[in-house]
C-alpha cells in the first residue's frame, strides 16, 4: 500500500474514533482494522514515527478539535478519537523513549488546593493528550509547593489550574503568583466554570480557555 | 421505614439530637441517562444509540459496585437571623446567606445530613481510564457525581418521614459551597455531626473524602415547605439544581 494512504487510513480512524479491530465502535467500520494496525503496518512499512505523528495522528485530532468547535461532534467523540490516538501511540512508543521522536510539550495540570471537583480538570487533560502533548496531572487539591516542584523537574512545562468553587478562586491567585514569581517564564493557563478572562488578567495569568478545544488552542499557538 | 432502607439509629451523641444511618439498596438509586448526557454535553436529539447504550450499561455497572451510605442527625431550637444571613447551632454560627436563611426561617429543627457512594466509583473511573477506556472512565465519573446527588435525596426523604412523625414538615435541602454559603461552614457541620460522618473525612481546605459526597442541612418545623427551587432568587449561576442543569 502506498505511503500516502496508510497515513490516511490512520487519519480516517482516528478521525472517527476507530481504535482496533475488536472496537465497535463506529459501528459502519466494524470488523475493520483501526488505527492500532494501521499504524503497526505503516511502521513495518518503513514510514517514519515522526511522519505518523504529525501527518496522521495531530492532522486528524486537528480535525477532529476543528469539528468540536463547529459543534458536528460533541465530548464523546472527541474521547473516542483520543483513544484511538493513544492506541496509534502505543507503537510510537518506542520512538518517544529513544528520543527519535517528539511530543509537542508537557502540560502539568491539576485542580487547586481546597477544591476536589475534577472532572472538567480530566476532561481538559485526556483531550490535550489527544492533541499530541504528554500531560502530567498532579490530581486534585494540589498547592503551591505542588506546583513549583513539577516545574521544578520541568522547566519547559506549561501549566494548567482548574477551580470550580468560587472560594478556591483565591487560592488560584496565590498559587498563579507564587508559579510567577519563580518562574515568570513559564505559560500558564487557566479555567474552571467561574474564571474568565477577566480573572486570568487579575491574577497575571497568560491564558484562560472555557474548554478543552480552548486549551489546545492555546497550547499550540506557543509552538506554532 | 419502608423495607429496602436498612436503617441503624445510633445511641444519642449530641445533647438534643438523634443520629441515624442509612444504608439504602442499591435498586433505590435512580439515575437518569438523560441527565448523563446532558453532563456530557450531548445535545439531546443527537445522541447516537452507541452512547445511549453504553450509558445505561456503565449505569448497571456502577449500580453492581457502588456502596451508599447516608447519615445525619437532628438538633433542636436554631437561631435563625435573616437580615445578618446566619444560623447559631448548638453553639456553631453557620453564614448560611440572606437567600438560604430566610428559607429556613420558620426551622424549630435543623437536620444534619451527608451522603456518599464511597470510594468504589472513584476506583471504577480510574479503572476505566488506567485502560485506556477514556469515555468510559469519564462517564463513570458523572454517573458517580449524580449518584451522590441521589444518595443526598435518599436522606432528604428519610429525614422527612421522621420529621412527619413528629408532625412537622422539611424544607428544601442547602449545602455549604451552594447559594453563597461558604463551604468553609463545613467544618462546623462536621463538628456537630461528632463522628456520624458515614466514613466521610473533611480535608483542611473543607472538602470531603471520598470525592462522591454530599452534605447538607435541612429545616424542620410545622410551617415548613418543601419547593421547587427558586432559582430566580438566587445568582449562583452554576448551581447544580439550576433550571439549566435540570431536565436536559
Ligand atoms: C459534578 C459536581 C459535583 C460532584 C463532584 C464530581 C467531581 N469528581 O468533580 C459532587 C456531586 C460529588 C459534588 C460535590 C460538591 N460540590 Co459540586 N458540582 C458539580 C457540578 C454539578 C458540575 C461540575 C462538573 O463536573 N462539570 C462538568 C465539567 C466538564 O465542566 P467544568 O468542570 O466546568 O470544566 C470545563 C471547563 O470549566 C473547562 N475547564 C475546567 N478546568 C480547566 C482547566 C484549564 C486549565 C482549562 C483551560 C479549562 C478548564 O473545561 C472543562 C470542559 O469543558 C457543579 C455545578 C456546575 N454546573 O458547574 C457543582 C459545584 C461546582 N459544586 C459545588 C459545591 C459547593 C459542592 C460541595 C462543596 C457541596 C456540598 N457541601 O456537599 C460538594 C463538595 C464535594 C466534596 N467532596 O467535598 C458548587 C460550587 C459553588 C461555588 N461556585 O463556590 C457548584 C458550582 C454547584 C453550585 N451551584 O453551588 N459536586
Amino acid at each position: 500500500m502506498e505511503k500516502e494512504e496508510l497515513l490516511q487510513k490512520i487519519l480516517h480512524c482516528v478521525e472517527n474514533g476507530k481504535v482496533n479491530n475488536a472496537a465497535p465502535y463506529p459501528p459502519n467500520m466494524k470488523g475493520k482494522d483501526g488505527a492500532d494496525e494501521w499504524t503497526k503496518k505503516a511502521l513495518e512499512e518503513g514510514i517514519g514515527p515522526d511522519e505518523i505523528l504529525s501527518e496522521a495522528l495531530i492532522k486528524a485530532m486537528d480535525v477532529v478539535g476543528k469539528k468540536f468547535s463547529e459543534k458536528k461532534i460533541f465530548v464523546p467523540q472527541m474521547l473516542i478519537s483520543a483513544k484511538a490516538m493513544n492506541a496509534a501511540m502505543e507503537h510510537l512508543k518506542p520512538y518517544f523513549q529513544s528520543g527519535a521522536v517528539k511530543k509537542k510539550g508537557l502540560f502539568i495540570i491539576g485542580t487547586v488546593a481546597g477544591d476536589l471537583h475534577d472532572i472538567g480538570k480530566n476532561l481538559v487533560g485526556m483531550i490535550v493528550e489527544g492533541a499530541g502533548w504528554e500531560v502530567l496531572d498532579l490530581g486534585v487539591d494540589v498547592n503551591s509547593r505542588k506546583f513549583l516542584d513539577a516545574i521544578g523537574s520541568h522547566k519547559d512545562a506549561v501549566v494548567g489550574l482548574s477551580a470550580l468553587l468560587t472560594t478556591t478562586m483565591a487560592n488560584m491567585k496565590t498559587i498563579a503568583q507564587d508559579i510567577k514569581q519563580q518562574y515568570p517564564e513559564v505559560p500558564l493557563i487557566i479555567g474552571g466554570a467561574p474564571v474568565n478572562e477577566n480573572f486570568k488578567t487579575e491574577i497575571g495569568a497568560d491564558g484562560y480557555a472555557p474548554d478543552p478545544q480552548g486549551a489546545v488552542s492555546y497550547l499550540n499557538s506557543l509552538i506554532a | 421505614m419502608s423495607g429496602r432502607y436498612n436503617i441503624r439509629e445510633t445511641a444519642d451523641r449530641t445533647q438534643n439530637g438523634r443520629s441515624v444511618r442509612i444504608h439504602p439498596d442499591n435498586s433505590l438509586i435512580t439515575i437518569d441517562p438523560g441527565r448523563v448526557s446532558g453532563m456530557l454535553e450531548v445535545p439531546s436529539g443527537q445522541i447516537e444509540p452507541y452512547l445511549e447504550e453504553l450509558i445505561v450499561t456503565l449505569i448497571d455497572e456502577c449500580l453492581s459496585v457502588v456502596c451508599p451510605s447516608a447519615c445525619f442527625s437532628c438538633f433542636q431550637r436554631p437561631e435563625i437571623d435573616v437580615s445578618a444571613g446566619t444560623m447559631k447551632l448548638q453553639g456553631y454560627t453557620f453564614y448560611l446567606n440572606k437567600m438560604v436563611a430566610s428559607c429556613l426561617q420558620k426551622s424549630e429543627e435543623i437536620y444534619c445530613f451527608i451522603g456518599t457512594c464511597g470510594k468504589e466509583m472513584e476506583n471504577l473511573s480510574r479503572k476505566h481510564l488506567q485502560q485506556g477506556n477514556l469515555l468510559e472512565g469519564y462517564i463513570i465519573d458523572i454517573i458517580g457525581s449524580e449518584m451522590a446527588e441521589s444518595v443526598a435525596g435518599i436522606a432528604h426523604d428519610t429525614i422527612e418521614k421522621y420529621a412527619n412523625r413528629s408532625g412537622m414538615k422539611i424544607s428544601n435541602r442547602y449545602s455549604p459551597g451552594y447559594c453563597r454559603w461558604p463551604v468553609s461552614d463545613q467544618q462546623k457541620l462536621f463538628a456537630l455531626m461528632s463522628g456520624n460522618t458515614c466514613g466521610v473525612k473533611l480535608t483542611d481546605s473543607s472538602l470531603m473524602l471520598p470525592i462522591k459526597s454530599v452534605s447538607g442541612i435541612v429545616g424542620a418545623g410545622k410551617e415548613m415547605k418543601r419547593m421547587e427551587y427558586q432559582c430566580s432568587k438566587c445568582d449562583a449561576k452554576y448551581c447544580l439544581f439550576r433550571d439549566k442543569y435540570r431536565n436536559h
